[in-house]
């Protein structure tokens, strides 16, 4: 086996391929050629952090983060760090932040130190086409314990005792859907890998699936394993091609090395997974519509009761679990209930993987232990605001979250504070609105977007919307009473009482939480004609 | 089945513990408003109009919300009316149902809730958009600018009917109803078995020929028995002023349970035929109308006056008309059907509910679409829900899209020897094959259970009445005909018939052979019985009074009886 | 034409026939079926040839493809101009560069130019936030797009 003296790990996410990547892996295989150290020096490719601007190149050892954004960069880089050892730090990961008194951390630092990357564990640190990668970072280490010296009861206690709540967004204990499922007498029964990430803002599965595959399929055994399932499906957007790629060729290597299929490591117990796409459709990321959606039908939510663990795909018990969800697993596996416990706050265990982007200075994919405040997020891991403006709102968990305004900034990222403000995490994306934002027309492009993508299956989503979007309109242009702002809220509420799904609840809290926190702002967009964006139609400045 | 206990409205109500909350409620006498929902239907979920409110406050459907111990539900709650109207609101501002211009005003489901909840201004904008309407269909139209979106269309065409036609199409506050894909009515795949009308709510699809003739509410209804095929299903005629406005498929019948198929819903209504109004004697090679007392008198001489005399029955007419005729012409009586007596004898007989719970289905050079639609629906039911579908028969045979094989009649030997050992399987053939193929289908007897085909309503009925053998030459033929009109083997076979009575709904090529024409009623203004292909007695009501002259085949046959 | 028409169904069976034996995943051989035709959508004769040999009835067929936002039941352009109308990207200025867009290409959402060369769609969040906003040609991916920069982005699409 060859040793290379230098690591070189390029992230060749979609992200950055479009900045250029394989250009820049090009330009660096020729320097490096040229210098002649490729027998020192390895070329890795593997999926971003999510550093927004340029490529990512991480050097070990020492994990020196670069961020290229110019192939002429590469020569002096490859001669000084690669060659001479010296990093290059102009080309070094760099964030706009505001002048600190003492001296500024190293980069990587920076970046880590606020975090606990334990779902991002393996991403921008392994090729994830290798799957000898994964397995020398303790991949299918879970798994194997899991089938050797495991019961499924056990397995399934463990999680329940790890107190894992799903990630997806409406936060219900994994353990007891797994064991809903595997309680149910009929068979066979199925394990759904949700990874229809639609929820504007929110990328977190993205970077897992594209970064650490692997990840996912083990995760989907061993809860096959526990729940007595055959089968499992991964339904990945239409829009993820490199997603679905990355997956279909990390079960392949896994079914080649006996980690998936029949007989997995000589246990008896066999399972196999398909990756399934969508076509676009927001709400096929509800789970019901999904299974009608994997069933090659519209993706329309199904009534529940019968909830999918007991009634799911092709009517047999299912379970379904988001990406984040299942990455959770194979630790709590590998480490027990415990240690598990021991991240987060009480009622909300683990990390939670957010996207952070606005208004913010530094975006990207971040990963916390719960119990993190917002503000913390966003003025520690995200610097600030910027341009010194100040902060207006957080909507927390993408279109179908919540509203969090400035005052409620401390609230720690758990179920039980956020509860207690009437927000929720949804999906964990961060967007920060500054002062300038204009919440009517925020709130108009929200209804615009769940308009567009209602199913249109039940009356209240499908007409109540988008007569809460003409209502809303109204507004904008000034051209409405301001006591029929009550009519809206008396609308919004029965809309989030009556819908089928999530969507419809959802399009109506982003209703009553505008008008909870900001009606002053509707009420002077229909008095005076003021917007703080300026972009309200009945604007009368003069 | 095992019973829970919960309350509706305070009040504690015992279901059975399968039952949904909304068929509970309807046990117990409550009545919770619906529109998508439909008692013959799957529960969609999908209007919100059912909402009951919870003891933790929340809001569910009661058509889907399972009845579980210690559930409390109020039904109209102040949230809950006030939910009910907000969802009203929203749909009377959704499209146009400016209710005045439209010709279900009266019977509309959606009006009356209306009415119900005390919906009297549009809350929001009224609709903008339009929305295709399509009138290119003989018998229904479609105004999607009056649906609401309930699918109960949608639902009956597909799980009802098996014809999945109609779908939606688009999503969200495009979408659309629309047959297959988005083609007009007319050149769709429609069956033209009208069950999408009988079950939509509002005026969105639509008998054309009812249009305008007035409110359900007004009409009589009257529930009869289809004779046009040997299913014979249960119907109710709705009359105005001794017309027929409208027909359904009666919904309590056990043989067809709501659904029919263009013979029984439309051509009795779009019966352009000429009516034989009264009696017509031939004299001298000219036609004359005559009173009842001549032509009874002129029958009973007739019949007197022969010792050679026959009988033919179409059998579309009464087991008690047969019974008298038999009697009439000396019991030497045939049947106007193709039937072999040893196809009658395969054993053990299906019934029609076997359709739908066959393991297998053999379809024996037979296409059940041209006559007996409501058994090609469930033969489309059936093949839907996984039933193995094996057709011998032409290459363009109306379910071969439904068809698990397909194979030419050349075949046949080789299919049936592939149903020895498929228990549970059932054989539908027609009763007028030949003995080779009776022979053949032979073998699979004590396996699979056997359906003939009969064409029409009493088939059966004049099948146990004996009606099977043939008719030895006669003098004076008497024909029973209902509503055939002939055929030129018919013709031909009459051509040394001295004397020829027809009796007959319509003016024919048979009729203009007669020498005396005797007016009977039409099966809608007939009382009696007929046996339908299973061997059920099914009782026929008139729906309208007799046309004119003309009098039911029992009545005349009991006034010519009478002079014997 | 009759044997452009005979290679296209044959192709399409063979498309069928590849995932008849994996448990016939629809919406899959659908994206396969669409990406074969030169005009990116699924014409009548398409949706016709699928429904006959998945045995699923044209209507449903159709309702089904009806909708998802990323198949086409109308012929399209070589190039889809995809934008992002997410509300992230609404608040950086989506509109300006759709209305940009539009302008330039002569055609609304939902259209294609007269070439045939561009189709302009509106496109659910691809998850480059960062980025707003954010515009999809193809595969390709632009983010931070001003109208200033359009000229530019869509050079390489355009017809030589």
């Amino acid at each position: 086996m060859k040793i290379y003296r230098l690591h070189v790990l390029i992230s060749t996410d979609s992200r950055s391929i479009l900045r250029g990547a394989l250009e820049i892996e090009a330009k660096l295989k020729e320097e490096i050629k040229k210098q002649g150290l490729e027998n020192e020096v390895q070329i890795l490719r593997t999926g971003g952090w999510g550093v927004e601007e340029g490529v990512q190149v991480t050097v070990y050892p020492g994990g020196l983060i670069y961020i290229l954004k110019d192939e002429d960069d590469i020569p002096f880089l490859v001669t000084e760090h690669f060659l001479k050892g010296r990093p290059v730090k102009k080309l070094l990961f760099e964030i706009e932040a505001p002048p600190r008194v003492e001296a500024p951390p190293t980069v990587e630092e920076e970046i880590l130190r606020k975090q606990t990357r334990l779902v991002l564990r393996n991403v921008g640190l392994i090729n994830p086409d290798d799957i000898k990668e994964y397995i020398a970072q303790d991949g299918y280490q879970a798994l194997a314990k899991a089938l050797t010296s495991m019961k499924p009861g056990e397995i399934i206690q463990v999680v329940k005792d790890a107190e894992l709540w799903g990630r997806g967004g409406a936060g219900f204990p994994t353990g007891f859907k797994w064991e809903l499922t595997a309680k149910s007498p009929n068979t066979p029964k199925y394990i759904i890998c949700n990874a229809d990430e639609g929820e504007p803002g929110t990328f977190k599965d993205r970077v897992i699936m594209e970064g650490d595959p692997h990840s996912i399929i083990e995760a989907m055994t061993i809860s096959g394993f526990a729940t007595g399932a055959t089968k499992g499906y991964i339904y990945v957007r239409g829009e993820y091609d490199l997603s679905i790629l990355r997956l279909n060729r990390a079960i392949e290597q896994a079914r080649e090395y006996g980690l998936l299929g029949e007989n997995i490591l000589g246990s008896g117990f066999s399972f196999d997974i398909e990756v399934r796409n969508g076509a676009g459709s927001y709400v096929c990321g509800e789970e019901t519509a999904l299974i009608e959606s994997l069933e090659g039908k519209r993706g329309e939510p199904r009534f529940k009761p019968p909830y999918p663990s007991t009634v799911g795909l092709w009517g047999k018990p299912t379970v379904v679990n988001n990406v984040e969800t299942l990455a959770n697993i194979l630790l709590i596996v590998l480490k027990g209930a415990d240690w598990y416990k021991n991240l987060g706050v009480e009622d909300s265990r683990g990390t939670k993987v957010a996207t952070l982007f606005g208004d913010v200075n530094v975006k990207g994919v971040i990963e916390v232990p719960f119990g993190y405040s917002l503000r913390d997020l966003v003025y520690e891991i995200g610097h600030g605001v910027p341009g010194g403006k100040s902060l207006k709102m957080v909507q927390l968990g993408g279109s179908s979250g919540s509203f969090i305004p400035a005052d409620h900034l401390d609230t720690p990222i758990d179920w039980k504070s956020l509860r207690q403000i009437g927000a929720g995490q949804g999906s964990g994306a961060i967007l920060v609105l500054d002062e300038t934002r204009c919440v009517v027309d925020f709130l108009k492009n929200l209804l615009k977007f769940f308009n567009h993508e209602s199913c249109g299956k039940c009356v209240p989503c499908r007409v109540g919307i988008a007569k809460a979007l003409d209502l809303v309109d109204r507004v904008s242009e000034g051209n409405i009473a301001v006591e029929e702002l009550e009519f809206m809220q008396n609308l919004a509420q029965v809309i989030r009482g009556t819908s089928l799904c999530g969507l419809g609840q959802a399009a109506a809290n982003q209703i009553l939480e505008a008008l909870k926190y900001f009606k002053p702002e509707f009420i002077s967009h229909i008095e005076t004609g003021y917007c703080p964006a300026q972009k309200c139609g009945g604007f009368k400045h003069v | 089945m095992s019973k829970v206990t919960f309350k509706i409205n305070g009040q504690e109500i015992e279901a059975d513990a399968d039952l949904t909350v909304l068929k509970a409620a309807k046990q117990a006498g409550v009545d919770i408003p619906t529109l998508c929902d439909h008692p013959s239907l799957t529960p969609l979920g999908a209007c919100r109009i059912c909402v009951v409110e919870t003891k933790n406050g929340a809001l569910q459907t009661a058509c889907t919300l399972p009845v579980t111990p210690g559930l409390e539900v109020e039904t109209e709650s102040p949230k809950v009316v006030e939910a009910r109207k907000f969802i009203l609101n929203l749909l009377f501002s959704e499209r146009n149902h400016y209710c005045m211009y439209c010709e279900v005003s009266g019977d509309c489901e959606l009006q009356n809730l209306g009415y119900r909840y005390g919906i009297d201004h549009f809350a929001f904008s009224p609709y903008m958009k339009k929305f295709p309407t399509d009138f290119t269909h003989k018998y229904i139209m479609l105004e999607n600018n009056r649906c609401v979106l309930c699918r109960r269309c949608v639902r009956a065409c597909s799980d009802l009917g098996g014809h999945y036609v109609l779908g939606i199409v688009n999503r969200g506050s495009d979408s659309l109803l629309s047959p297959d894909m988005e083609s007009p009515l007319k050149s769709s795949s429609c069956v033209s078995c009208g069950i999408c009308v009988q079950v939509c709510p509002t005026g969105a699809l639509a008998d054309k020929l009812g249009v305008y003739l007035g409110k359900t509410k007004e009409m009589e209804q009257i529930r009869t028995v289809c004779v046009n095929c040997g299913v014979g299903c249960g119907l109710v005629a709705f009359t105005k002023s001794d017309h027929v406005i409208k027909i359904w498929g009666d919904w309590e019948s056990p043989v067809n349970r709501g659904i029919l198929c263009e013979q029984g819903r439309y051509s009795p209504l779009h019966d352009k035929r000429k009516r034989v109004t009264h009696p017509i004697i031939r004299k001298d090679g000219k036609r004359e109308v005559v009173s009842w007392d001549e032509a009874i008198a002129t029958a009973t001489t007739q019949l007197k006056s022969t010792k050679s005399k026959g009988g033919l029955v179409y059998p579309k007419v009464t087991n008690e008309a047969i019974t008298y005729f038999q009697k009439l012409v000396d019991g030497n009586t045939a049947i106007l059907e193709n039937v072999t007596p040893e196809a009658l004898k395969l054993k053990e007989k299906a019934t029609l509910g076997d359709i739908l719970s066959a393991k297998a289905i053999l379809l024996y050079k037979v296409d059940p679409s041209e006559n007996h639609g409501v058994i090609s629906s469930w033969i489309k039911r059936a093949a839907n829900s996984g039933t193995e579908l094996t057709i011998v028969g032409d290459e363009n045979h109306s379910l071969s899209f439904f068809a698990t094989s397909h194979y030419s009649p050349e075949d046949k030997e080789k299919v049936v020897e592939s149903f020895i050992g498929k228990e549970g399987s059932i054989v539908i053939y027609d009763p007028g094959i030949c003995l080779k193929s009776v022979n053949l289908l032979s073998k699979l007897q004590g396996i699979a259970r056997f359906l003939p085909l009969f064409k029409a309503g009493n088939s059966m009925g004049a099948v146990n009445l004996g009606l099977n053998g043939k008719l030895n030459d006669s003098e004076v033929v008497y024909i029973l005909a209902s509503e055939y009109g002939g055929d030129s083997d018919l013709l031909a076979s009459l051509k040394d018939v001295k004397f020829l009575i027809v009796q007959a709904n319509y003016l024919s090529p048979l009729t203009e052979r007669a020498d005396l024409i005797l007016p009977s009623t039409t099966w809608i203004e007939t009382n009696g019985t007929i046996t339908n292909m299973e061997g059920k007695i099914l009782k026929l009501t008139p729906v309208v009074k007799p046309t004119a002259e003309a009098k039911t085949d029992e009545e005349i046959l009991k006034l010519i009886s009478k002079g014997l | 034409m009759k044997c452009e028409e005979t290679l296209y169904s044959k192709e399409i069976l063979g498309l069928i026939e590849k995932y008849k034996a994996t448990g016939e995943p629809l919406l899959t051989l659908l994206h396969e079926i669409q990406d074969l035709h030169p005009d990116n959508h699924l014409p009548a004769t398409a949706l016709k040839l699928i429904s006959k040999e998945l045995k699923m009835p044209v209507s449903t067929l159709y309702s089904t493809v009806s909708f998802y936002s990323m198949f086409s039941l109308k012929p399209r352009g070589r190039h889809i101009v995809r934008v992002c109308s997410s509300p992230p990207c609404k608040l950086d200025g989506t509109d300006v560069v759709l209305e940009a867009l539009e302008k330039r290409l002569g055609i609304g959402v939902g259209e294609t130019t007269p070439d045939r060369n561009f189709t302009l769609e509106e496109q659910s969040c691809l998850g480059v936030c960062s980025l707003s906003p954010v515009v999809m040609i193809d595969e390709d991916v632009f983010g931070n797009v001003t109208p200033q920069r359009l000229p530019v982005i869509l050079e390489s699409y355009e017809e030589d």
